[in-house]
């Protein structure tokens, strides 16, 4: 049972970042329809900026993690600006390419910026770890829940208490209604973007010092992100979060219980599936009474 | 109607949500005979021709073709069976050229199977001549120009699109062909060639479905005139009872005047 | 003769096909310089797989992003029938061509309800599972270490592996690209292009829009899988990572170098992605970089592929 426990923990709190990267691929969808194939590399840019910014420059944890987080959305800013805002009335597939074309350009960025061996950093420290038992809770781990908390409440303030958030969630399905808000579907695309980019910039800190962060981080990331978001109903920022904490935790379970090295596999069977046979999400029905 | 009907459709019903698009719709199409369907936008008249064809599915009825049931058959089996159509924006595909497009309507003359075409890649050339011959044939007969077969169809006119579009479906040789509004957007004498090439079409023997809103056109090449409002039957008969009926003329061409001139 | 012009694609094919022939001959027999041989090789077994995922990617409108898991189960099998069921070479390429092609309509017929981005995310996803498996499913792959080793030397009669890896690769091309043409050419070809308009219209003039998205996704695959065989007879020893999403990811590069309207644009693809970071020595580190630029500005300013923009640049130029 402790073991069990262990799991559990391991698989929520791994999941919370999914979580995040799923939220910024909602935000984007939100407002522009887009899938974003580039959403992962935030969070490896994240991860990467913030080893660099501590191990290189010698910035402290409390400066580098801003810092990291800055550069993520700075670089979703020009990425929406100078890319897909002049792209915005091409195809499927033309978009697709376009942001597949964009996340390796990243990928390939941070490798000749900060070279391709993985690299650690010291936990964000300060949060004592919590023992209960047997059962541990690590102060990284805490740090992770405590700020997709903060997060899901700040977001949830925005998106249904605010109009501008309300505006900015209907921007791809209302435009005009938006735009009567102040909330021009461009400015909200370029908004979405940001905050998509801050918000993996921030989960690919908070992981850094769980998992070491590399160039290579983008695509897996990126990936289980959909898959959360996907299995949380595409569009529903609070499906992202439950489908980003499902998906940790059945891949903890899977290391846990079946096999290490499979627990990778498991999350993208998930989105398969969900794809194919869902593809509304597993609480789709909420979603579509919700429009 | 004397002659066995080619297309038989009874009790078509679909619903969108709450709302019912066609309901209880039955006609016959007869062999040789031009069919018109009219009616105010929105009465239910595309919804029909993608219930015919497959596109859609029926929440209630049955659709006959030549006496076979095909209500349950998928799109592909309907059109393989005979069954044709063009659409109220033409629909060519981006990049091919026009005869390539035609060619790509006898898809069903195909004489050899994908794994031939892997296995003995050759065969390919001479089914492309008899393809070629059959879309050649149908790009006479609705007179687009030799100059344009080798044009992007997309980068044709508006009026010359529409014929590729009829062309297309005739490479087909459909025993019934559904038009949908294939007079809009064309010129008084585009509309006249339009008229002697349906009545043309029809005297090959086929059934003809045609909607449209060119009134004139329609009562004069039709031989039957079915009349739909709100998703229902209104009427039917020849174009002078049509004409003449007062239930029509109240619904319809009273209070839709500028569309009906 | 009244239809010479609908033949005319099938007589341009011809003549391409047949310059490709006399270039990989001259090639094959004048290239000394061992390093630029296996470049050609390697851009030769790559096109295979580009030329598949042009008929699924350009014809077709179904994008795929799992591409190079294919080529890994060809190579696999093909691994597989010669080290642990002891075929010889010949019989080992045909299973690796047609358990591929069987897996992919198999998995096809699911996946390709999807469109659009979920199609890519969907065999991206799929991708990513054939790496998890492969590097984990040792019995069968050898994992990531040691992976596959000790394939076969196929020198015989003094020639040398290389050699005749050489001549194997130009004659699968030639031959892939020959059905490839014939595929795009005749009727199942038309078909794909009407589809990736419009489903319905397609389905309206008879083409079972189910079945043909699974066949090319199919045929796609098949196509992978001999790439991916070859790829392991010439390597003779390769694992997980050979085949991972990044390899994908450079078979798209190849077709949106090349061109999504012809096969013959895939083969340009291949061999400019193979050839350029071998002769830009310090490319390497800027590879991913380089490619990620590349991919942006041809999705941005030429969508149908560069070589095919820049092809018809040329031809307006010269014409007026």
């Amino acid at each position: 049972m402790e073991v069990f426990i262990q799991i559990l923990i391991t698989g929520i709190v791994v999941g919370c970042i999914y979580g995040m990267a799923a939220l910024g691929f909602t935000i984007v969808y939100n407002a522009t329809k887009l899938i974003n194939f580039a959403n992962g590399e935030f969070l490896m840019l994240g991860g990467v900026v913030l080893t660099g910014a501590v191990t290189i420059a010698g910035l402290p944890t409390g400066v580098a993690v801003p810092v990291a987080v800055a550069v993520s959305a700075a670089i979703g800013w020009v990425m929406q600006r100078v890319i897909l805002e002049n792209a915005r009335h091409s195809d499927h597939l033309t978009l697709v390419m376009l942001t597949i074309g964009v996340a390796l350009a990243l990928r390939g960025a941070a490798a000749l910026v900060f070279g391709r061996d993985i690299s650690f950093v010291p936990e964000f420290g300060f949060i004592p770890l919590v023992l209960v038992g047997n059962v541990y809770i690590p102060s990284q781990g805490i740090w992770i829940m405590l700020t997709l908390a903060v997060l899901s409440l700040a977001l949830w303030y925005l998106f249904s208490r605010t109009l501008f958030g309300k505006a900015m969630r209907a921007a791809s399905q209302e435009p005009r209604a938006a735009a009567l808000c102040g909330i021009e579907p461009k400015k909200a695309a370029v908004i979405a973007m940001i905050m998509a980019a801050a918000i993996g910039g921030l989960a690919g800190t908070l992981m850094a010092p769980i998992s070491a962060a590399s160039y290579e981080n983008g695509i897996f990331l990126g990936l289980k992100g959909f898959a959360a978001a996907v299995v949380g109903g595409l569009g529903n920022p609070l499906g992202a979060i439950l489908g980003g904490l499902l998906i940790g935790v059945i891949e903890s379970v899977t290391a846990g219980y079946v096999a290490s090295g499979f627990k990778d596999a498991i999350g993208f069977i998930i989105l398969i599936l969900v794809l194919i046979l869902r593809p509304q999400g597993l609480a789709g029905r909420a979603v579509i009474s919700r429009v | 109607m004397i002659s066995v009907p080619v297309l038989s459709l009874s009790g078509l019903t679909k619903r969108f949500g709450g709302i019912q698009a066609v309901s209880g719709v039955s006609f016959d199409l007869a062999p040789g005979a031009i069919t018109a369907v009219i009616g105010p936008n929105g009465a239910g008249k595309t919804t029909l021709i993608n219930l015919i064809t497959g596109v859609l599915s029926l929440n209630d009825g049955a659709i006959r073709l030549e006496g076979a049931d095909i209500t349950n058959e998928p799109v592909h089996r309907r059109a393989v069976a005979g069954v044709a159509r063009t659409y109220q924006t033409p629909q060519m595909a981006a990049g091919m050229s026009v005869l390539r497009n035609v060619m790509a309507g006898a898809y069903r003359f195909g004489r050899y199977g994908l794994l031939s075409t892997l296995l003995r890649p050759w065969t390919i050339i001479t089914e492309n001549e008899e393809m070629a011959e059959r879309a050649a044939h149908a790009l006479r007969r609705v007179s687009v120009p030799e100059e344009w077969w080798h044009q992007p169809a997309s980068d044709l006119p508006y009026g010359l699109q529409r014929r590729v579009e009829i062309a297309r479906a005739l490479a087909q040789d459909p025993k019934v062909i559904l038009l949908d509004e294939p007079a809009a957007g064309l010129n008084p004498s585009e509309t006249a060639d339009l008229a002697r090439l349906l009545t043309d079409i029809a005297a090959d023997g086929r059934a003809v479905l045609l909607v449209e809103h060119d009134m004139p056109m329609v009562m004069s090449i039709s031989s039957h005139v079915v009349v739909i409002n709100f998703g229902r039957k209104l009427a039917e008969g020849t174009p002078a009872q049509i004409l003449t009926n007062p239930e029509v003329i109240a619904a319809y061409l009273g209070s839709d005047e500028e569309e009906a001139a | 003769m009244r239809n010479s012009k609908s033949t005319s694609n099938l007589r341009h094919d011809g003549l391409i096909l047949l310059g490709l022939a006399i270039f990989l001959a001259i090639l094959g027999v004048t290239l000394s310089n061992q390093f630029h041989r296996s470049i050609v090789v390697l851009s030769m077994i790559h096109a295979i797989a580009a030329i598949g995922l042009t008929l699924l990617m350009g014809y077709a409108g179904q994008v795929s992003i799992g591409q190079g898991a294919f080529m890994g189960v060809g190579a696999y099998a093909a691994a597989f029938a010669m080290q642990q069921l002891s075929l010889p070479v010949p019989v080992a390429l045909i299973g690796a061509i047609l358990l591929p092609g069987l897996l992919g309509y198999v998995i096809g017929r699911p996946i390709l309800r999807l469109s659009g981005h979920n199609l890519a995310l969907g065999t991206l996803a799929l991708g990513a599972v054939f790496f998890v498996v492969a590097s984990q499913w040792r019995s069968v792959t050898g994992g990531i270490d040691p992976g596959i080793v000790n394939l076969p030397n196929l020198g015989f009669w003094g020639q040398s592996h290389e050699t005749v890896v050489y001549w194997l690769s130009a004659v699968v091309l030639l031959v892939a690209a020959i059905v490839a043409a014939a595929l795009v050419d005749g009727r199942f070809g038309r078909g794909l292009e009407v589809l990736r308009t419009s489903e319905v219209v397609a389905a309206c003039m008879g083409v079972d829009t189910v079945r043909a998205k699974s066949m090319v996704f199919a045929i796609a695959a098949a196509f992978a899988g001999a790439s991916g065989a070859l790829l392991a007879l010439y390597l003779r020893s390769f694992n997980a990572n050979t085949f991972g999403v990044s390899l994908s990811i450079e078979l798209l590069m190849m077709v949106i170098i090349g061109s999504l309207s012809t096969i013959w644009g895939a083969i340009f693809g291949a061999f400019a992605i193979i050839i350029l970071p071998n002769l830009l020595e310090s490319f390497d580190h800027a590879k991913l970089l380089v490619y990620g630029l590349t991919m942006v500005a041809v999705m941005m300013f030429a969508p149908r592929g560069l070589g095919e923009t820049l092809l018809r640049f040329v031809r307006s130029r010269s014409s007026s």
